[in-house]
């Protein structure tokens, strides 16, 4: 289950080293390839893997125009997508970098047509609404208001036109909607606003959380002024790879701080001398517990999640989590829970019922969370998450923006991948090898009803309110593409 | 003796290089056995004799399991009628052994005691001047113990302990003493197994009993024979539901044997009274049961099953010989995953069976159309005390509008309540979750039967902060539990403390 992290073995780690010397192409193979025999798999990998290639696409991307670039940004995302198509998080990566791009171009087109920024709105308005110089006027239609209206979730397929101005024919969203950024405090060190390289210096910096610069992308009323007039414009083009690339840089840095966000909100959920559950492994839960340890004592219970992730379960107990960063090797590792003084209890999944009762609270981690608030964890999770159900236990699933994926589940059948069945039934078994059919689905489905809260690194959300960080995070044109 | 234990010592180590072929190893053992046997012929204490043998035995059996385990599996009969965990031929042969060769010699007990994980670990160091001081090594067995670890926040349910043939008192029956480390193997696996032999065992305890001079049998033999045989069985195991209730049934039954009788006409009544009583409350019940419930499967089912219940088997393969044409998922989980002795029975019967772990529930269920599970308990409350995992299949089939069908005999039902599934659980050894699933064959170790490796567990028992929980059983609330289908009939489980009344209560079978 865990991304080998020796440069020997094809991985994460290799892929990211062959990066640096790959021209695009090959690595596109490479990355493809490497999804497809699983050799990068679970989300944060994948997430870092694709993130990497697409900064050596836009890098290596000889064009001029916002969209050559996103052509060739959706083509190489379709590649990889087929590649591994579970691998929800290699389609929202791609998704966030095609939105950087439109929302370069449009920046560059504004910038084109300018004005002068209005400042009397508050730090996270003024972000936005410098990038906006002139509030759009609302559309005609009293629809736009409505969030479905903007909703991810509605399978849209708005086909693309070779011209960008053509295809951003949006009705503006209602300012409301960057309100829902301010959710980031100031915990991050402020990053690049993406906004900020077309603002006067003398902006007053708001201290925006770079996830609130990348992710929270804003579409506007294009102005009259067609996008190739900027591109034409001398550096025009600069800007625009530069820009991107500036973007998806931050979008690195989002999934490197991820995790630490959301531990940032781990004091207010978990308090003294609580009982935890938690499911199999996750990083993410891991720091989010680690957090809260350094002030308070509480016990958790790990379910071992058998047959598929047992043995790393049991690794990351006892000797804490590998690090899944491009530079290390093998030996650097998180603490694990136990050496920060929290009673770790390892439980099978099948005696989650048994002690259920005793538990205060559930933390789930994620493989991918869908628009409609359902999540995908590793299998066994929804076995808890019903009985958390039926103890009202509230259950927090732990997910950083990334993972939020537009897709929606119409059949929750094909969004899970089935595993080695040589983990239920021993290959040395010979009989049972060749008489039983074996059942190992890696990933559960999660209905909405069953969650409690998400906690994302942009703050907590109900399972109802998921389709709205959606809509916040992807263009409408981006969900199909 | 120091010879034999130095000769034990370079085999051991041999194997643990050679590490392939245990029965080779075993045959070996055997052997070596043998000599000591003519060498050591001034044996001791007969109890001492008797605890070797069992050791011996328990860890042949062990070895045999991990062998049976790598081989794949072979169909044959077992100790009584149903469900043994491992169906090999070790359940009946250590029943025998136990029986009637209670006198072999000593066995070079050192080599035998570092068969046991823990002691390995620090025994290893120790090496070679291994003497065969039988009270040292309890000694050094219980310290050892005590530092294991209590799970805190589940305070009142310190790990059960592995039974030591050194604890048992001399006065425990071979056949119960093999039965009781069966028991704690899991070679006896399954509430109705578990019943069965154990009054089989009783069986063999009647016949070898003679009152002493001046009591009479009824007066003597159960407060003071049967007693410690029971009380060593608990120490194996925690005694289930069926379990209590027969052994309150024999007390019954012994009480109320007429004083006159002669003693060997006791006897003969008292086993015929037992064979009466598995017969009516356990084999006939549960072929009763299994027609049953065969009724209810509908041509097309897919049943779901959880663990390795021998009634649903039977029922299962009832129906199947009834021309249903159905399929099966055998859902288990570990660490005993039980569901492959059934899907093995049901699969050499020609039924379509899917194995899945509990993590598969959800998937399943959304196919599935019927839910049968057998019970080690029917609570008076109606709520069903079953193998861990039970509740969260029945909740989930819930869930998904999946009717659950308990099978179960009265003879495990009870008046007592239980409404937490905490309540009256029963803590296995920790190192059975963490340990023997994950056997990596590069590190495959004869002398610990293959399946327990050392330093695996080591490693669990140095870090403070963390702990093992075992349960082996859990709760399921009688509202996801659609009717409980036992002998008399089918009734909602609400009924189950009138059924009790019905059917005469527990203690008055036969």
């Amino acid at each position: 289950m865990s991304t080998p992290t020796t440069s020997i073995t094809p991985g994460l780690t290799s892929f990211l080293k062959s990066l640096k010397t790959k021209p695009a192409e090959p690595a596109i193979e490479l990355l493809i390839s490497l999804l497809k025999r699983r050799q990068i798999r679970n989300s944060r990998p994948c997430a870092i893997a694709t993130t990497e290639l697409l900064l050596r696409v836009v890098g290596q991307y000889n064009g001029s125009d916002a969209d050559g670039l996103l052509r060739r940004v959706r083509e190489v995302g379709q590649r990889l997508i087929n590649a591994q198509p579970r691998e929800m998080v290699v389609g929202n990566i791609v998704r966030r970098v095609l939105g950087l791009v439109r929302e370069v171009a449009k920046d560059n087109a504004d910038d084109v047509s300018n004005t002068t920024p209005s400042g009397a709105l508050s730090p996270q308005q003024e972000q936005d609404g410098l990038s906006h110089p002139q509030r759009p006027p609302l559309p005609s239609t009293i629809s736009a208001f409505s969030p479905l209206k903007h909703g991810a979730t509605q399978p849209v397929d708005i086909p693309m036109s070779e011209n960008l101005s053509d295809s951003i024919e949006l009705p503006s969203r209602p300012q409301l909607i960057s309100s829902a950024t301010s959710y980031a405090q100031g915990t991050m060190p402020m990053g690049n606003s993406l906004f900020g390289i077309f603002q006067q210096s003398d902006t007053p910096s708001p201290s925006m959380t770079p996830l609130a610069t990348t992710g929270t992308i804003t579409p506007r009323v294009p102005t009259a002024q067609d996008f190739t007039v900027g591109t034409n414009r001398s550096g025009g083009k600069i800007n625009l790879k530069a820009e991107v690339i500036e973007g998806i840089n931050e979008l690195a840095d989002e999934l490197q701080q991820a995790d630490d966000q959301i531990a940032g909100f781990a004091m207010d959920h978990i308090h003294a001398n609580e009982m935890i559950l938690i499911h199999s492994v996750s990083t993410t839960v891991q720091k989010f517990l680690l957090t809260v340890a350094r002030k308070r004592k509480f016990t958790v219970i790990v379910a071992e999640g058998s047959p598929n992730d047992a043995e790393e379960t049991h690794d990351t107990v006892l000797n804490g989590r590998r690090k899944v960063t491009d530079e290390l090797e093998g030996e650097d590792r998180f603490k694990p829970l136990h050496a920060a003084g929290i009673e770790t209890v390892v439980i099978s999944d099948s005696q989650i019922s048994a002690i259920m009762p005793r538990i205060n609270t559930v933390i789930l981690a994620t493989h991918a969370v869908l628009a409609n608030g359902a999540l995908l964890a590793a299998s066994g999770a929804s076995i808890i998450a019903t009985l958390a159900k039926a103890h009202r236990t509230p259950v927090y699933v732990l997910s950083p923006v990334y993972k939020l994926s537009p897709v929606y589940p119409f059949n929750d059948e094909e969004l899970i991948e089935y595993g080695d069945p040589g983990n239920v039934v021993d290959f040395s078994d010979g009989y049972a090898v060749e008489h039983f059919e074996v059942m190992n689905p890696l990933y559960d489905y999660v209905p909405a009803d069953l969650v409690t809260l998400y906690i994302t690194n942009i703050g907590g959300h109900a399972p109802t309110y998921l389709y709205r960080i959606v809509a916040d995070h992807y263009y409408k044109e981006d969900v199909q593409f | 003796m120091a010879g034999e234990v130095a000769g034990e010592a370079s085999a051991q180590v041999a194997q643990q290089k050679g590490s392939s072929n245990k029965v080779a190893k075993k045959n070996d053992d055997k052997g070596s056995t043998a000599t000591a046997g003519q060498t050591g012929m001034d044996a001791t204490v007969a109890k001492v004799n008797m605890a070797e043998e069992k050791k011996r035995k328990k860890a042949e059996k062990a070895a045999k399991r991990a062998a049976h385990k790598s081989t794949g599996p072979e169909p044959s009969a077992s100790v009584s009628t149903s469900n043994v965990r491992r169906p090999s031929s070790t359940g009946d042969r250590g029943a025998a052994n136990a029986a009637t060769q209670g006198h072999r010699q000593n066995q070079p007990r050192s080599a035998q005691e570092s068969q046991r994980p823990k002691q390995n670990v620090q025994q290893r160091g120790a090496g070679v001047d291994r003497e065969s001081d039988a009270h040292k090594q309890t000694h050094f067995t219980k310290t050892a113990r005590k530092s294991s670890k209590e799970i805190q926040p589940f305070g009142d349910f310190a790990p059960r302990k592995r039974p030591q043939v050194s604890d048992a008192s001399k006065e425990v029956h071979p056949a119960v003493l093999a039965l009781g480390f069966q028991m704690s193997h899991y070679v006896v696996c399954g509430s109705t197994a578990r019943s069965i032999a154990m009054l089989l065992s009783f069986k063999a305890v009647i016949d070898s009993y003679t009152t002493p001079v001046g009591t009479s049998f009824a007066r003597h033999f159960t407060a003071h024979h049967l007693a410690k045989q029971i009380d060593f069985l608990i120490s194996c195991r925690p005694l289930s539901i069926p379990m209590g209730n027969s052994i309150r049934w024999l007390k019954d039954i012994v009480i109320r044997e007429d004083p006159s009788k002669s003693e060997s006409d006791t006897r003969r009544d008292l086993n015929r009274y037992i064979d009466e009583f598995i017969q009516e409350r356990f084999t006939a019940a549960s072929t009763i049961i299994a027609q049953t419930a065969a009724d209810r499967i509908r041509p097309g089912a897919i049943i779901v099953t959880y663990g390795g219940s021998s009634v649903v088997k039977e029922a299962l393969l009832t129906a199947h010989g009834k021309g249903t044409p159905f399929s099966v998922f055998c859902v288990d989980s570990e660490p005993l995953n039980e569901g492959s002795n059934l899907a093995l029975a049901l699969q050499a019967a020609g039924i379509k069976v899917t194995i899945a772990r509990i993590n598969s529930l959800t998937r399943l269920m959304k196919k599935a159309s019927l839910i049968l599970i057998g019970a080690t308990a029917m609570t008076g409350n109606g709520a069903l005390y079953a193998r861990a995992g039970t509740a969260a299949v029945a909740t989930i089939g819930d869930v998904n509008k999946v009717p659950v069908l308990v099978l179960c005999q009265t003879i495990k039902f009870t008046e007592k309540p239980i409404v937490h599934g905490l309540e009256m659980n029963e803590n296995a050894p920790g190192e059975e979750l963490v340990v023997s699933q994950q056997p990596p064959p590069d590190s495959f170790d004869a002398q610990t039967g293959g399946i327990i490796r050392v330093d695996k567990w080591a490693q669990w028992k140095e870090k403070e902060g963390v702990k093992v929980l075992n349960l082996l059983y859990d709760l399921t609330p009688a509202e996801y539990i659609k009717g409980v289908i036992c002998e008399h009939a089918t009734i909602p489980p609400s009924a189950v403390p009138a059924m009790l009344r019905l059917s005469g209560g527990p203690a008055q079978g036969a």
